[in-house]
């Protein structure tokens, strides 16, 4: 409480692991979703859809009233959470749609139909929005400095195609030889973490020399309590190792079985980072002091 | 109309009275406190001092509390006052994270302030906070509507604090701005607060 009464940087306190969880669910989900739907595979799909649902969820028990939950979409004029609760219902109710004809025989709107081509665009449409949002609603106020930057957004949904690839890497083994090329999924793969890598460390330097409340941000993740899960969660577990073990498997030219296994470890360490990327960004928002005193 | 608020720094010996006078008024549980004076120590000896600023929620002329809010709780007056309508407040805290100026409260449970048993005041006035919505400061609308000031410019002894409206260029507060230099808080991030200090 003595807190309250001094005038210095504080942290946020208002999101935390809970709302971590629901926006690296989110994310992982609409990329997963999107990947496979263009990749072809309904198991994918499923995960990724799954995945949002269960992120909607943990908003729920995010909220301090969860039983007026309909009310968040009310202001999409103005509110990113807003827009974020409408691109999470039309993700989830046209995903639906697009996976429906895998179970359902006889629609209209099979993948192969105009009709189903439309829906596909309109679900990633729906998916970018779920990914990007979160993104815009750290990014949209000018309180946090370290969050207030245009690249946040670009910085989210490129974190939300990682990890999506990160779930196409876990469920491979499972998949078998047929389901996928192997060699486009170890460059799609070493692509997106080492875009993921460059683009992360971009926006800290960036950061690293903004205001004071971003540069207090951003030695809490490089040498203060946020350390051990940034430098050591996000960017070494999530991101260099598994970068590193997929160049492995790329240039080792191995059987199926052993790539796949190698590269359902460096999915799960994605998705490990991911979820670390997410809490270590929470955990790092600053405010400036009232006054500067 | 715009109501604003001019705080004197040079008079506010922070004896913390707008604090209590808020929280009588307001009967807010523990932990909330929609005004209060914050300080922080200068200098080195034998010169060190203490700062005091009294802080409160801005009701900001483009206030990004309202831009969050996904529920249309958070809305403005005409008069310029920022309210929070705690039946429409789902709890999700974007206002919170959009406040520059530490103004809003995530209230999670309503405890007493003494052991036991809520006390007859906090049992009649808790039931003007509702569990799992955020509240603010909204400059004691129901005191302005008949006529008179928040409680935190009342109890002021060192009548630091003026309240008034802010495009009326005979009141005090208009005054005031003429007459000494004042600054907004945060000014950089465009939200152009209605409250205003004089260093």
């Amino acid at each position: 409480m003595i807190e309250q009464f001094t005038i210095r940087s504080k942290a946020q306190r208002g999101w935390t692991s809970l709302t971590a969880i629901d926006f690296f669910l989110g994310g992982t989900g609409a990329g997963a979703f999107v990947l496979s739907m263009y990749l072809d595979l309904v198991a994918g799909m499923v995960v990724g859809w799954l995945a949002v649902a269960l992120g909607a969820l943990a908003l729920l028990a995010d909220l301090g009233r969860p039983e007026r939950f309909w009310r968040a979409a009310s202001q999409p004029g103005h509110s990113w959470m807003s827009r974020g609760t409408i691109f999470a219902i039309l993700f989830l109710l046209f995903g639906l749609l697009r996976l429906a004809p895998q179970w359902l025989a006889g629609l209209p709107w099979g993948p192969a139909t105009g009709l189903g081509q439309a829906l596909a665009v309109v679900t990633t449409l729906a998916a970018l929005g779920v990914m990007m949002y979160t993104g815009f609603l750290l990014s949209h106020s000018p309180a946090i400095p370290f969050w207030n930057a245009t690249l946040l957004p670009l910085l989210f949904a490129l974190y939300a195609f990682t990890c999506g690839m990160g779930v196409l890497l876990v469920l491979l083994p499972a998949l078998g030889e047929r389901a996928l090329d192997l060699r486009l999924v170890e460059v799609l793969a070493m692509s997106l973490l080492f875009a993921s890598l460059v683009f992360l460390w971009v926006y800290m330097l960036n950061m690293a020399s903004s205001t004071s409340a971003a540069k207090e941000s951003v030695r809490l993740l490089v040498a203060g309590p946020l350390a051990l899960p940034f430098l050591g969660g996000v960017t070494l577990v999530g991101l260099i190792i598994p970068l590193a073990l997929t160049v492995f498997t790329y240039l080792a030219n191995m059987g199926f079985g052993a790539a796949s296994a190698t590269l359902a470890v460096a999915g799960v360490l994605t998705l490990i980072g991911g979820y670390l990327f997410r809490h270590s960004i929470l955990k790092a928002g600053v405010y400036p002091p009232v006054m500067d005193v | 109309m715009r109501r604003g608020m001019v705080l004197d720094l040079k008079r506010c010996i922070g004896c913390q009275a707008c604090t209590i006078a808020c929280k009588l008024e307001n009967a807010t549980p523990p932990g909330v406190f929609w005004g209060r004076c914050l300080e922080k120590e200068t200098g080195k000896y034998p010169r060190a001092k203490l700062v005091f600023v009294p802080v409160l929620c801005n009701h900001c002329q483009d206030p990004p509390c309202l831009r969050a809010c996904p529920t249309g709780a958070t809305a403005q007056r005409e008069d310029g006052i920022v309210t929070v309508n705690q039946d429409a407040c789902i709890g999700c805290k974007a206002c919170m994270e959009a406040c520059p100026y530490e103004a809003r409260f995530f209230l999670e449970d309503s405890h007493s302030y003494y052991p036991g048993h809520l006390t007859p005041f906090e049992e009649v006035g808790y039931k003007r906070h509702q569990k799992g919505t955020v509240s603010k400061c909204n400059f004691c609308v129901e005191r302005v509507e008949r006529g008179l000031e928040p409680a935190c410019v009342q109890t002021c002894p060192t009548e630091a604090r003026t309240f008034g409206d802010l495009d009326d260029p005979q009141s005090e507060v208009s005054c005031l701005l003429r007459e000494r230099h004042a600054i907004q808080l945060r000014p950089e991030m465009g939200t152009n607060p209605s409250v205003y200090y004089m260093p």
